[in-house]
């Protein structure tokens, strides 16, 4: 009975050991700094995100090229007038310290006097940016050709007080789907 | 010889030896859990033995976490070194207490990791939008308590065989798990309902204006998506969190593992002083 005591002691206090030790030992490692044992040096959030504070916008964007538009020939001018796509290349610089992609872009084009939608823009393709890479967005643009023409018409005059309206852009990082839509700007 | 080896194997604990070599492996047989946010914003995978976690690419790492798996490493190893020797020499006088130390602990880290993940998608998805009354979780604290009771009670006056008392033994624990898990969700009800009034949307639509919430993970192993919006005038920002769990291998070899162990314990002859009884 006695050595079943004893013993029943001693497996107690290796039970004790087991769970106090481990903890002693890891504060004692970081000199009884709580927070560096329990969180430890690295910090994800700041890694990544912290490059954000000094983001500036001007540098992300290279000169657009307007492509077709910008030597429009006889047979693009109707390829246009037809409803063809309009395609404008942005070079972007990402500022972001981790891959991110570019999912959709798109709009619409819209005359605010006349309430009429004249033409829709849309990425062509999604764009996966390397951290702090640069690639290229190529942006397809269509005219409502029908409709431009009797706003032409109708308001006796080219449309006014053009904007965008129904805006969206949806980014994708590390499978967190990002999406926003601007009413209009 | 003939007759001792024969003896031999009629004695030794045979649950037990299977039980004490997988849980001398199992520290080292992989992850039992896992946890997706995205494809790479968050990945966690954990056992009881260790965690691996990384976030936007980057490695997470805590001392303290990595230094509680390593003394719950070298507490199973050393658990299934005394099932070991107590299903070996099941006749030693100091063998039932080995084999209670060991037995049930792998048992109980299971029943631990499926927990925590189950309680946590629980509140987050049921107690965190608030809403909730205490009255469910108190009944549940309560019918628990009472029926561990009468358990109690029960083996005491009519269980006679060893087998018998050590099951009821281990079911009532469960049942006081029980009870305190209900405990632990009616704490965080009244939390919740002290501290956010509506909710975490409350809160949210407090502090963003046209902020929603809808909270759904999943429980224990599943894929669920946890998306928050907001809209102002006519503009609207969506974010949209997958989030995926589920259960890996190493946590099959932990159920093989504490079925054997319970068995074992459950066998195991009882000390001797029971025995000159009988």
């Amino acid at each position: 009975m006695n050595k079943e005591k004893i013993l029943g002691a001693l497996l107690f206090m290796l039970s004790l050991s087991l769970a106090v030790v481990p903890i002693i030992a890891a504060f004692s490692a970081h000199g009884w700094d709580p927070m560096a044992t329990l969180l430890g040096d690295s910090n994800p959030i700041e890694t990544q995100f912290g490059d954000l504070q000094n983001l500036n916008l001007k540098n992300m964007f290279g000169n657009p090229d307007f492509g077709n538009l910008a030597n429009l020939g006889l047979a693009d001018l109707l390829s246009l007038l037809q409803g063809g796509p309009i395609n404008v290349t942005i070079p972007v610089t990402s500022p972001l310290n981790f891959p991110i992609t570019v999912k959709n872009i798109s709009g619409n084009l819209v005359s605010k006097d006349n309430n009429v939608t004249l033409g829709y823009f849309q990425l062509v393709n999604e764009v996966q940016f390397p951290a702090y890479g640069s690639k290229v967005l190529t942006i397809a643009g269509n005219i409502n050709t029908a409709e431009a023409l009797a706003d032409v018409e109708n308001h006796k005059g080219w449309p006014k007080n053009i904007d965008f309206e129904n805006s969206s852009l949806k980014l994708d990082i590390y499978g967190i789907v990002i999406e926003g839509t601007i009413g209009s700007m | 010889m003939k007759v001792n080896l024969r003896k031999l194997v009629r004695t030794i604990n045979w649950f037990g030896v299977i039980a004490g070599i997988l849980m001398i492996v199992l520290p080292f047989a992989g992850r039992w859990w896992r946890l997706s946010v995205g494809t790479g914003a968050m990945d966690l995978t954990t056992s009881p033995f260790g965690i691996t976690a990384t976030a936007f690419g980057q490695t997470m790492e805590s001392t303290f976490i990595r230094y509680i798996c390593l003394g719950a490493t070298i507490s199973v190893i050393i658990a299934g070194l005394f099932v070991l020797f107590a299903s070996l020499l099941p006749e030693q006088w100091w063998s039932t207490r080995l084999m209670e130390f060991g037995a049930t602990r792998v048992f109980w880290m299971a029943i631990g990791l499926t927990m925590m993940p189950l309680i946590g998608a629980f509140i987050a998805n049921n107690v965190l939008p608030g809403g909730q009354t205490l009255t469910i979780y108190v009944v549940g604290a309560t019918i628990s308590i009472v029926i561990a009771v009468l358990f109690k009670l029960l083996a005491r006056k009519f269980l006679k065989k060893l087998w018998s008392k050590r099951l009821m033994k281990l079911a009532t624990n469960v049942l006081w798990m029980i009870a305190g898990l209900f405990i632990v969700l009616a704490v965080c009800v009244f939390l919740v309902g002290k501290f956010l009034p509506g909710g975490v949307q409350g809160l949210l639509s407090g502090a963003v204006p046209g902020g929603t919430l809808n909270i759904d993970v999943p429980y224990v192993s599943g894929s669920a998506s946890t998306t928050f919006s907001m809209s102002m005038g006519g503009s609207q920002a969506t974010v949209t969190l997958p989030i995926s769990m589920g259960l890996m291998g190493g946590f099959a070899l932990a159920i093989v593992t504490a079925v054997f162990s319970i068995l074992a314990w459950i066998y195991h002859p009882g000390p001797l002083e029971e025995k000159k009884k009988k």
